[in-house]
């Protein structure tokens, strides 16, 4: 019981200083505060949002690859000369393309990619409004006199059967 | 409309499986390495940059008028050599000016691979710091451009060049880019 307390405390401790050694952000070398703390903000929101290319799934932030700390240079330098946000994306995109964006912009390429789950949406909505109207449709059958005599003889007898 | 959705109802899940069967299909031929490049039709980016004996140094504006290759290399890079005895065969055939771009590279470490693999390069230009690298939306070493006599780029492959690629598109593109007029 108590070596098994131990243990547990034990994995415990041992688990989260495994998950605080792979935090995210030690990927980037630390490069030079910017002059203002809007452009550091500028910058991180940058090197979040693009992408670093070689390794797919990775922003600059995170990612070790040569390029990306490249690419993390150049927008540090970019931001650092005083480019806004909307300024040095067009710098990447107009070199690398929109895959550079994590969040591709809307126009008539991307519109499938950005149009389909709303669409789908639309769909699975009037699929839904269709499916609930065509039940509150169905209307109650009225019952004359001797239907409901009977209906009510058919309910007591099986009250009776039930309480004997 | 509702007799329509009442008729054929039971096909529908059956036609989006069909929707998303094709979907796949067409993506399954597609290369996932490829990105396409902005910079095609655009005029190629400017540079001046030294060559490996620090002896003499070109710019973009040196090219125009002629047809040439830009092509991408580091002595690090493996997929280089792959493509290497292309390159050689092809600067023999004194088809097209063919202009290294050393990326990311040391000067001997660069100096001492174009000894043991032949040099295809009519001049080779140095990007030590790969600025013009990023310039040329560089992202995947080999990467070869085809740059016309207006100094526009019409054509850019990411990864070694094969012979069939080289045959089927590139050199067909080298002869028609010749026969514009700029």
């Amino acid at each position: 019981m108590i070596e098994n307390f131990f243990g547990g405390r034990f994995s415990a401790v041992f688990f989260v200083s495994i998950l605080s050694l792979s935090s995210p952000g030690f990927a980037a070398e630390p490069l030079p505060e910017l002059a203002t703390p809007e452009q550091q903000r500028t910058y991180e929101r940058l090197i979040r949002e693009l992408r670093c290319l070689v390794c797919k799934n990775q922003n600059l932030l995170d990612s070790n690859a040569d390029l990306a700390a490249d690419l993390r240079k150049k927008t540090h330098e970019l931001v650092a000369e005083g480019k806004n946000y909307q300024e040095v994306v067009e710098y990447m995109t107009n070199r690398f393309g929109n895959f550079v964006m994590y969040r591709p912009p809307f126009k008539a390429s991307t519109f499938a990619l950005w149009g389909l789950p709303f669409i789908g949406f639309a769909i699975v909505l009037t699929m839904v409004v269709y499916r609930i109207r065509k039940r509150s449709r169905l209307h109650l059958v009225q019952l004359g006199d001797s239907e409901r005599n009977a209906a009510d003889k058919l309910l007591d007898k099986r009250k009776r059967d039930s309480c004997s | 409309m509702s007799w329509l959705i009442k008729r054929y109802k039971g096909t529908l899940p059956f036609l989006v499986f069909c929707a998303l069967a094709l979907l796949l299909y067409i993506s399954l031929g597609k290369d996932p390495e490829y990105i396409p490049s902005p910079l095609i039709g655009k005029p190629a980016p400017d540079f001046t940059l030294p060559d490996l004996e620090n002896r003499a140094s070109l710019s973009k504006q040196d090219m125009l008028g002629r047809v040439w290759m830009l092509n991408v290399w580091a002595s690090w890079c493996a997929a280089c050599l792959e493509e290497h005895p292309l390159l050689n065969e092809l600067s023999t055939s004194n088809m097209i000016r063919i202009v290294g771009l050393n990326y990311k590279d040391s000067q001997n470490d660069a100096l001492s691979w174009l000894d043991k693999h032949g040099n295809p390069y009519a001049f080779i230009a140095v990007d030590k710091e790969g600025e013009v690298g990023i310039d040329y939306g560089v992202y995947g070493v080999p990467e070869t451009f085809l740059i016309d006599k207006d100094g526009l780029i019409q054509y850019k492959h990411t990864g070694p060049l094969t012979r069939k690629f080289l045959q089927d598109k590139i050199i067909p593109l080298i002869h028609a880019l010749k026969g514009q007029q700029s």
